[in-house]
């Protein structure tokens, strides 16, 4: 079994706390306090200061590569969608 | 004057719909034009591939099409549309494929993802590697690639994003955790798809 032999209390606080609250703390999640306490961890620890960091710029990444449609994909797309509108037009 | 004749740009979801539903395809057209973007990047967290992603684009309009009548506005209308994205993709799998499983702790999953690791490479590095991280979004579980991808690539809040899953606020933000933890370590491994 893969475990973290580095797990250390830090600012009253284990490393394995900060890896269970890492979510919470990059979404703006957490109350003051808790903020707190997370950042005196992270300013003594650099396991978790990096990993920390690290996982913010991989999420940044993804963000910037957020897939596109084609201009070609889109006119066939409102190609049939227009044809199928037209089929199911109500007659008055 | 008739609501059919005001600007579609300017009109709601909602007003949209319902003059969809009574003929007007410039109003289907700019519904179709607002939502098929987020429509498109959803179709790709269910299905992973961009090719299935389009045909279930296709498919989601169409069967909006028929449904406009019905839409009552409860959700926005990208919500609606990613409910009928999520069905129709479902019914697609009707034997749900094999889900990579994967039993690692959170804390096993964290250690493949680097911490712990003296200087290992960025992170962001390697998801900069568009044929690495498509593969990387490819070998997770759908229901955590689902989940990750709405956050971050749809924004959806937490809320709607529960909403959307049928998950509790508590359990969407621990699969989402765990999502991201678990890009991290297929990152990290580069095992071309597959975490062992």
């Amino acid at each position: 079994m893969i475990q973290f032999e580095g797990n250390q209390l830090v600012g009253g606080l284990w490393c394995s706390d900060i890896l269970a609250a890492l979510s919470q703390y990059i979404d703006g999640e957490l109350d003051a306090p808790a903020v707190a306490q997370v950042n005196v961890h992270l300013e003594r620890c650099v396991n978790c200061a990096r990993f920390g960091a690290d996982v913010s710029s991989m999420l940044a990444s993804l963000s910037r590569q957020r897939p596109e449609l084609s201009r070609e994909r889109k006119a066939r797309l409102m190609q049939v969608l227009s044809a199928e509108a037209e089929r199911n037009r109500p007659v008055t | 004057m008739p609501a059919a004749e005001e600007p579609v740009a300017a009109a709601t979801d909602f007003e949209l719909l319902q003059r969809t539903a009574s003929g007007d395809g410039l109003a289907f057209a700019e519904f179709v034009d607002r939502h098929q973007t987020a429509v498109f990047r959803h179709a790709v967290c269910l299905l992973g591939r961009r090719e299935d992603a389009e045909d279930l684009l296709q498919e989601t309009f169409l069967a909006a099409l028929k449904a406009a009548a019905g839409y009552r506005g409860d959700a926005s209308g990208r919500t609606w549309l990613f409910r009928i994205a999520r069905n129709a993709a479902l019914r697609r799998m009707e034997k749900p494929q094999p889900l990579p499983e994967t039993d690692l702790t959170l804390e096993a999953l964290a250690v493949r993802a680097g911490w712990g690791v003296a200087n290992p490479e960025s992170l962001a590095i390697l998801a900069d590697d568009r044929r690495r991280l498509g593969q990387a979004l490819a070998a997770l579980p759908r229901d955590e690639r689902e989940i990750l991808l709405l956050r971050e690539w749809e924004n959806l809040s937490g809320e709607e994003t529960a909403s959307l899953l049928g998950l509790s606020l508590a359990a969407m933000k621990s699969r989402l955790h765990r999502a991201r933890i678990h890009l991290a370590a297929l990152l990290r491994c580069d095992t071309g798809g597959r975490d062992e």
